[in-house]
C-alpha cells in the first residue's frame, strides 16, 4: 500500500511536469500578443518593444519558460501581467468558489445516482429501469452550460426571489451563497448523475451475480444486507474510479459554468485571463487546475486502496 | 418422513433464444443423516436443481413452473421469503464449485462467517467472534484468530474451501447442499475437503446433497445417486446397485467410458468406450426419451413418447423403455 | 530407440517485482531442474498439483517463453541456440493442443480458415491442394468437413476440441504437447477425444506429452509418467510401475486420492495435511517435506535427486519409500 501512494506520487510529479510544458508552450501559441491588445492598434513599434522587455516578453521561449519553471518551484506562479498582483493570491482568493461549486455538484450527483442506479440495477429490466434508459441519454447528452441557462431563466421568471445578481461568500452570507451557487451545482449535478446512475446502474447488475452475492443469500441474508453490504461496498470501489475520472469534465464544466451564474471562480478567473492574453494568469490557473484533478485522483487511488484489500494487501 | 422430498420439480428459464427447459419433473427425496450424489453432464441441470431448494436461481429469467419442495414438513416454494431466510444458512446451508469467486473479496473471513452466527443465533460480535474461531479450528485452519483478520485473498482455494465450509456448517444444519465442492481443487487438496465435509457432518447429523461430475467420488462418499441427464432424472438408486448393475443405457455408457486406474496394466489398452453424439441443447423441443439419439438400443417408441420413472427395484428406478 | 526429444536441466524462473521501482526482490521457482526424454511414437504423462509447473514446462519446449537455463534437443538439436527463422522450421514439428479449447481459438475465423492458417505460416500447400489438406484434416480429426465454414462458437466443446487439434496437425507435427487436452470435457466427449488422440497417434507416428491432472486419464494414454511436485519431477516411470508400485511418498498419497468408482473398493486415502507451498520461496531441501509423512531431519536440508529405482523408474526421495 506504502509502495502503491509513492508510486503514484511519483507519477503525478511527472505529469505535472510533461503538463506545464504543454500548458506553457499552447499558452504562447494562443494568437494575438497582450502588449498589442493592450495598447490597441494606434501604438508605435517601439512602445510594443517597451512594454515587452518591461514583462520579459522578448527573452527565447525557452528561456521564459525556464524563468517560470523556476518560480514554480519556489512556489511563485509569477504576477498577473494585467491585475498586477501574484497570480497565486488571485486564485486562491477564488478557489473557494469552484471547490465548493464542485463538490456540491459532486454530492448533488451521487445523492440523485446512488437511490436511482440501485433501483435500477435491482429491478432491472421492469418499467422504471426502461423509464430511465432514455432519461439518462438526454442528461448524458445535453450539455451542462445549457442547463444553467435554463435554470436562470426558470428562476428569475418563476422565483425571483431566489434570483441573486451578487455573489458572497460562504463564511460571509451563508444564504446567499447558497442561493447564488446551488442552482449552478445543480447545473453541473444533472449531467454527472446521469453518468454515475448508469456506472452504479452496469455496476451492481454484475455484482449481483456474482458467486459472493449468491452466498451471502445462501447464509440467509436480507436483500437489505446482501445488496447494502456485500453488493454496494463492491461497487463503491467501481464508482469512485468514476468519480475520479469525472473530475475532469466537472472542472471544465464548471468553467462555463461559472460564467453563465457570474460567479466569481477560477474557471472564470481563467477565461478572462485567455480574453486578456495574460499568460502568467492562464497557465496558473491551468496548472493549478490541472494539480487539483491530479490531487482528487491520487485521493481516489488511495480510497480505492482502502476500500479494496486485495490492493491494499498485496 | 423423508427429511427432504422433491416432487415433479420443472425450472425454466425464459431467455432470448427462447425457453430453456433446465429441470423437467424432477422427483426424490432424502432422508436423515443421508448422502446422496448428483451426478451427470454438464449443463444438464444439476446446479438448478439444487439451487431451486433455496429458491437461489435468478428469478426473472428463472422461473420454476411446477413442483413441490418439501422441507420438515414444509412446502419451501410456498414459505414467505423471511421464513425462507430463516431457513437458508441454518437448516439448509450451500458450498459451491468456485473458492476463488465465492467469497467477497472485501470482508475478512471473520467477518463473512461470523454473519451467519449474527443472524440466526442473533449473537453479538463478541460471542459470534468466539464461535468463528471454534468452527475455524473445527475446519482445521491453522491459527484461526490470526486468519479471522484476513481477507479471501490471502488464502489458498483449500483453505478457502475450508471458509466456505465453516459458513455452511456454522449452524450445524440438517442439509447441506455441496454443487461441485472440489472440482477446482487438486486431488491430494480435493482428498481433505471430502474428508472435512464427511467427518463434519457425520458430528453434526448433516445429510448431504453431493453434486460433482466425477463418479468415483460418488461412489466412494454416497449411499444413493441420482443420474440426470438433460433436465430429467433418468436413473436413481443404491450406490452399490447402480455401479454393479446399471440399467440405463446411458448410465451403462457412462461408467464404461471412464478411464480406470489399474485397467490398463491388468489388461492391456484398449480404446475406451464412447457414447456416440452430444448433449442435446436445452431449448430444443424433443418429444420422446432426450438419449434417444444418442442411444445404440432406441426403438421407435423412444422417439416418440418419454419414458416414465420405472421402480425394477425397492430402491432403483430407471426412465427407459427397455424396462418399461 | 531414437530419443525424439531430449530435455536436460531445464530451469524457468519469473522474476517477482516489488517496491516504488519495482525492483526484483525474488524469483517464482515455476520450473527448477526438469530432465526427462521422450522416444518417438512415446506418450510422456506430466502430473501435479496445480501450478507446479506443468505448463511452464511445455512452454519452455516450445520456448513460447524462454527457458532461463538448459537444454532442450529436438531430433538431435540443442534448440535453445535457434534463431527464430531455424525455430520457425522447427516449431511446426511441435504443436501444442490447450484445455480450453474456446480460448484458444480466434471467435472471428472459420474453421477452415483456423486450420489453413497453420498451413499457410509454415507455406506447406497452397490452393487446391490446401484445399484438399483442410478436408483431410478435417475429417481426420472427426469433424463434418461441410462445416468448414463455421465458426468456433457454433460447435460444442467436444467439437472445439477437435478443431484445437486439427489445427495442431495441420502443420504435420511429429510432436503434440497437449496441456490438459481432455480437462475441460464431459465424461462422455472426454472418451472420445482420449479415443481420437490414440488413432491420430498411431496413424501419424506422433509423439504424445500430455499434461493432466486426472491420473486414470494418465494411466490410460500415458507409456511413461513424470511426477511434479514444485518445479521439480520428483518421480519418473513407466505406466505399470508407477501405479503398481509408487515410491515416493506424494505419488503415494496423488494415487491413494483418487476416488475408485468401484464402491466396494475401500479406498485407503492417504489425506496430506497442508497446501502446496509457494514457489516463490519453495522450502529448502526436499520441496515435499512440509507435508510429508515420513519426513527426517535430512530432508530439510539435503536437495534429493532423481535417481534410479531399479529399471526405468526414478525417484527423488532421500528413503524410497515402499
Ligand atoms: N441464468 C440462466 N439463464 C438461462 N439459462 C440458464 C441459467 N442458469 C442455467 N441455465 C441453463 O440451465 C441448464 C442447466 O444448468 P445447470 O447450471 O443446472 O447445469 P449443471 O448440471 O449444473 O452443469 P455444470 O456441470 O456445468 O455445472 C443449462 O442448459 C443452462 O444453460
Ligand atoms: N508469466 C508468468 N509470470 C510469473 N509467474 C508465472 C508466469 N507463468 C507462470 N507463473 C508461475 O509459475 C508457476 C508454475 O505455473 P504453471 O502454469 O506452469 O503451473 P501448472 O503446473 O501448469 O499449473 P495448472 O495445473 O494450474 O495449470 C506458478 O506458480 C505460476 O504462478
Ligand atoms: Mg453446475
Ligand atoms: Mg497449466
Amino acid at each position: 500500500m506504502y509502495t502503491f501512494i509513492v508510486r503514484r506520487l511519483l507519477l503525478a510529479v511527472f505529469v505535472l511536469f510533461c503538463l506545464s510544458i504543454i500548458v506553457f508552450f499552447a499558452v504562447h501559441m494562443i494568437p494575438g500578443d497582450m502588449v498589442q491588445v493592450m495598447l490597441g492598434p494606434a501604438a508605435t513599434k517601439e512602445a510594443i518593444a517597451a512594454l515587452r522587455k518591461s514583462f520579459g516578453l522578448n527573452q527565447p521561449l525557452y528561456v521564459q519558460y525556464f524563468l517560470w519553471i523556476l518560480n514554480l518551484l519556489q512556489g511563485n506562479l509569477g504576477e498577473s501581467l494585467r491585475m498586477g498582483a501574484p497570480v497565486l493570491d488571485a486564485i486562491i482568493s477564488r478557489f473557494p468558489v469552484t471547490l465548493e461549486l464542485i463538490l456540491l455538484a459532486m454530492g448533488l450527483a451521487l445523492l440523485i445516482a446512488f437511490p436511482i442506479g440501485i433501483i435500477c440495477a435491482v429491478k432491472h429490466n421492469s418499467w422504471f429501469d426502461h423509464l430511465l434508459r432514455p432519461v439518462s441519454v438526454i442528461g448524458l447528452s445535453v450539455p451542462d452550460f445549457w442547463w444553467a441557462v435554463i435554470l436562470i431563466i426558470v428562476i428569475s421568471t418563476y422565483f425571483p426571489q431566489f434570483y441573486i445578481v451578487e455573489y458572497m461568500g460562504f463564511f460571509d452570507n451563508f444564504a446567499v451563497n447558497l442561493k447564488a451557487i446551488l442552482p449552478a451545482a445543480i447545473a453541473l449535478g444533472i449531467t454527472m448523475s446521469a453518468v454515475i446512475i448508469r456506472f452504479v446502474r452496469s455496476s451492481l447488475i454484475e455484482v449481483l451475480q456474482t458467486d459472493y452475492i449468491t452466498t451471502a443469500r445462501a447464509k440467509g441474508l436480507s436483500e437489505t444486507v446482501t445488496i447494502g453490504k456485500h453488493a454496494l461496498r463492491n461497487t463503491s470501489t467501481d464508482v469512485l474510479t468514476i468519480i475520479g475520472l469525472q473530475m475532469g469534465a466537472l472542472i471544465s464544466g464548471a468553467v462555463l459554468v461559472e460564467v453563465v451564474f457570474g460567479l466569481p471562480g477560477v474557471g472564470r478567473l481563467a477565461l478572462d485571463a485567455v480574453r486578456q492574453r495574460d499568460y502568467p494568469m492562464v497557465q496558473g490557473t491551468v496548472l493549478f487546475m490541472a494539480s487539483f484533478f491530479i490531487f482528487i485522483n491520487l485521493l481516489v487511488d488511495i480510497l480505492y486502496g482502502i476500500l479494496d484489500p486485495r490492493i491494499r494487501i498485496s | 418422513m423423508p427429511l427432504l422430498d422433491v416432487k415433479n420439480l420443472s425450472v425454466n428459464f425464459n431467455t432470448l433464444e427462447g425457453t430453456v427447459r433446465a429441470v423437467q419433473g424432477v422427483s426424490f427425496s432424502l432422508k436423515k443423516r443421508e448422502i446422496i450424489g448428483i451426478v451427470g453432464e454438464s449443463g444438464c441441470g444439476k446446479s438448478v436443481t439444487v439451487r431451486s431448494i433455496l429458491r437461489l436461481i435468478p428469478m426473472p429469467p428463472g422461473e420454476i413452473s411446477e413442483g413441490r419442495i418439501m422441507f420438515n414438513g414444509e412446502n419451501l416454494l410456498a414459505l414467505d421469503q423471511k421464513r425462507l431466510r430463516g431457513i437458508r444458512g441454518s437448516n439448509i446451508s450451500m458450498i459451491f464449485q468456485e473458492p476463488m469467486t465465492s467469497l467477497n473479496p472485501v470482508f475478512t473471513i471473520g467477518n463473512q462467517i461470523s454473519e451467519t452466527f449474527k443472524v440466526h443465533q442473533k449473537m453479538n460480535k463478541q460471542r459470534a467472534r468466539k464461535a468463528t474461531i471454534n468452527i475455524l479450528e473445527k475446519v482445521s485452519i491453522p491459527s484461526p484468530e490470526k486468519r479471522f483478520e484476513e481477507y479471501p485473498h490471502q488464502l489458498s482455494g483449500g483453505m478457502r474451501q475450508r471458509v466456505m465450509i465453516a459458513i455452511a456448517l456454522a449452524c450445524q444444519p440438517k442439509l447441506l447442499i455441496a454443487d461441485e465442492p472440489t472440482t477446482a481443487l487438486d486431488m491430494t487438496v480435493q482428498a481433505q475437503i471430502l474428508d472435512l465435509m464427511l467427518q463434519l457432518s457425520d458430528q453434526f447429523d448433516t445429510s448431504i446433497l453431493l453434486i460433482t461430475h466425477d463418479l468415483g467420488i460418488v461412489a466412494q462418499t454416497a449411499s444413493k445417486v441420482i443420474v440426470m441427464y438433460a433436465g430429467k432424472i433418468i436413473e436413481t438408486g443404491s450406490v452399490s446397485s447402480i455401479f454393479k448393475h446399471p440399467f440405463h443405457p446411458y448410465t451403462i455408457g457412462l461408467i464404461k467410458s471412464l478411464p480406470r486406474m489399474g485397467l490398463r496394466s491388468q489388461y492391456g489398452k484398449k480404446p475406451l468406450h464412447e457414447i456416440p453424439g452430444i448433449v442435446p441443447s436445452m431449448n430444443e423441443n424433443i418429444s420422446g426419451c432426450w438419449f434417444a439419439p444418442r442411444c445404440d438400443q432406441s426403438m421407435d417408441i423412444c422417439r416418440k413418447v418419454a419414458p416414465l420413472q420405472k421402480y425394477i427395484d425397492s430402491d432403483h428406478s430407471v426412465s427407459c423403455w427397455l424396462f418399461n | 530407440m531414437e530419443n525424439l526429444l531430449q530435455v536436460n536441466n531445464l530451469k524457468k524462473y519469473f522474476p517477482v517485482k516489488r517496491g516504488v521501482f519495482k525492483r526484483t526482490f525474488g524469483h517464482v521457482y515455476a520450473v527448477d531442474g526438469v530432465s526427462f526424454h521422450l522416444a518417438k511414437g512415446e506418450t510422456l504423462g506430466i502430473v501435479g498439483e496445480s501450478g507446479c509447473g506443468k505448463s511452464t514446462t511445455a512452454r519452455a519446449i516450445l520456448r513460447l517463453t524462454e527457458p532461463t537455463k538448459g537444454e532442450i534437443y529436438f531430433q538431435g538439436q540443442n534448440i535453445c541456440k535457434l534463431d527464430s527463422s531455424r525455430m520457425k522450421s522447427i516449431r511446426k514439428k511441435m504443436q501444442m493442443i490447450f484445455q480450453d479449447p474456446y480460448g484458444s481459438l480466434n471467435p472471428r475465423m472459420t474453421v477452415g480458415n483456423i486450420i489453413g492458417d497453420s498451413i499457410d505460416i509454415h507455406k506447406l500447400y497452397r490452393g487446391n491442394r490446401k484445399k484438399e489438406r483442410i478436408v483431410y484434416i478435417m475429417e481426420s480429426v472427426e469433424l463434418n468437413p461441410d462445416q468448414i465454414g463455421r465458426y468456433p462458437h457454433q460447435f460444442s466443446g467436444g467439437q472445439r476440441q477437435r478443431i484445437g487439434i486439427a489445427r495442431a496437425l495441420a502443420t504435420e507435427p511429429e510432436l503434440i504437447i497437449g496441456d490438459e487436452p481432455v480437462s475441460a470435457l464431459d465424461v462422455s466427449i472426454q472418451a472420445q477425444i482420449i479415443n481420437l488422440l490414440e488413432n491420430l497417434q498411431t496413424r501419424f507416428g506422433l509423439s504424445y506429452i500430455i499434461i493432466a491432472h486426472d491420473m486414470a486419464v494418465i494411466e490410460h494414454m500415458c507409456d511413461r509418467i513424470a511426477v511434479m511436485y514444485l518445479g521439480r519431477i520428483v518421480e519418473m516411470a513407466d505406466f505399470k510401475s508407477l501405479y503398481g508400485n509408487p515410491l515416493h511418498p506424494y505419488t503415494q498419497a496423488l494415487l491413494s486420492a483418487v476416488p475408485v468408482i468401484d464402491p466396494d473398493t475401500e479406498g485407503k486415502t492417504i489425506i496430506l495435511k497442508g497446501d502446496v507451498p509457494s514457489p516463490i520461496n519453495p522450502p529448502p531441501g526436499c520441496h515435499f517435506h512440509t507435508r510429508c509423512i515420513h519426513k527426517k531431519e535430512e530432508c530439510e536440508q539435503k536437495v534429493p535427486h532423481l535417481k534410479p529405482a531399479g529399471g526405468d523408474h526414478f525417484v527423488a526421495c532421500h528413503f524410497k519409500h515402499k
